[in-house]
């Protein structure tokens, strides 16, 4: 099923189309059209002159922060994540490409065990939840290495006005970006396994979310190749419903067995379902 | 029903219910003002 999203390069010509719908390049200052009362579904900082979305996190710790139960985007985030669950990451959200083509530089690379990964719910209930109640500010767009890139140094290159303004907040959150973009280089898209809060949430629903992907278990002969063309460093064939997967369907595309495959439904299609499956047909 | 499909339908609902009361209660119109403000948490001011 979805043969053509294998293709090499539908995933980065995707990506790059949503990264031009998300942001508004041809306009200065900030904008503030009918687009901003809906969501971009990847990081995507709200308050960026360029964005002609809300982001969903800035959005959940602003209705936080003013002690209103967050329904809209809560909401949204729910249809999304059953929908289609971490795949946003792997589709839309320009961060997550970012940090893989900075994997790409040829050098030593260092492999982070997948258990470290349970930090980034840490840093969703801290700075996504915890500070934002105590403080009714959003500590997490304060730190985000997103918004910086995408907001914070391109304002202060653009409006000389806003450079006395800067905080203590503004070099902290320089040192991230600097820190993400070098581990980028040696670590598989380190921000999104270990950090990203819009990831946890949306990791939840990959165990019932409709677009999956399904393992033929009986013809894997555990090659590996999986985990090595996988951008998130996941044993697909081990758990194919991974809280982790962003189903950007590199392993896929490279399985020199051609056991692996989306899929969009409820039949079952857990490890050697495909099989069942066929079996239970004949 | 499987325990995957009635989890799914309990969060299609739910998720429904809270989008369409979001946009009810104007929650809606608080994320685009929100949205239009420039918060300066870019720069780190506090």
């Amino acid at each position: 099923m979805f043969r053509w999203l294998y293709a090499k390069y539908v995933r980065i010509s995707v990506l790059i189309g949503f990264f031009f719908a998300g942001n508004n390049y041809f306009i200065n200052g900030i904008y503030q059209g009918n687009g901003k009362g809906f969501f971009f579904p990847g990081l995507n900082c709200y308050a960026c002159p360029l964005a002609r979305f809300s982001c969903p996190l800035g959005t959940l710790q602003h209705f936080i922060g003013i002690k209103t139960f967050p329904f809209y985007v809560l909401g949204f985030l729910g249809l999304i994540g059953i929908s289609l669950g971490r795949l946003v990451c792997g589709w839309v959200c320009p961060f997550g490409f970012f940090q893989e083509l900075l994997y790409k530089i040829k050098t030593y690379k260092i492999q982070v065990s997948q258990k470290y990964s349970y930090s980034k719910y840490l840093v969703l209930f801290i700075l996504v939840v915890f500070l934002p109640v105590l403080t009714n500010q959003p500590w997490f767009c304060r730190l985000c290495p997103a918004g910086g890139i995408e907001a914070g140094i391109p304002q202060i290159i653009s409006n000389a006005s806003l450079r006395p303004l800067i905080g203590i907040l503004f070099y902290i959150k320089i040192g991230i970006v600097l820190v993400l973009i070098s581990s980028s280089i040696f670590i598989k898209r380190p921000f999104c396994r270990f950090t990203c809060p819009l990831g946890a949430i949306y990791g939840i629903f990959n165990k019932i979310t409709l677009f999956r992907i399904r393992v033929d278990e009986s013809k894997c002969t555990k090659c590996y190749t999986c985990q090595e063309v996988c951008p998130m460093d996941i044993k697909i064939f081990e758990v194919p419903d991974a809280v982790d997967c962003i189903k950007c369907g590199e392993c896929i595309r490279n399985c020199p067995e051609g056991v692996l495959s989306f899929k969009y439904g409820f039949s079952p299609d857990f490890k050697g379902s495909f099989e069942k499956d066929k079996n239970s047909s004949s | 029903m499987s325990k995957r499909r009635i989890a799914f339908f309990f969060v299609l609902i739910l998720s429904l219910f809270m989008l369409f009361y979001g946009v009810l209660v104007e929650q809606f119109m608080e994320t685009g003002i929100n949205g239009s403000i420039l918060c300066l948490s870019c720069i780190g001011i506090l």
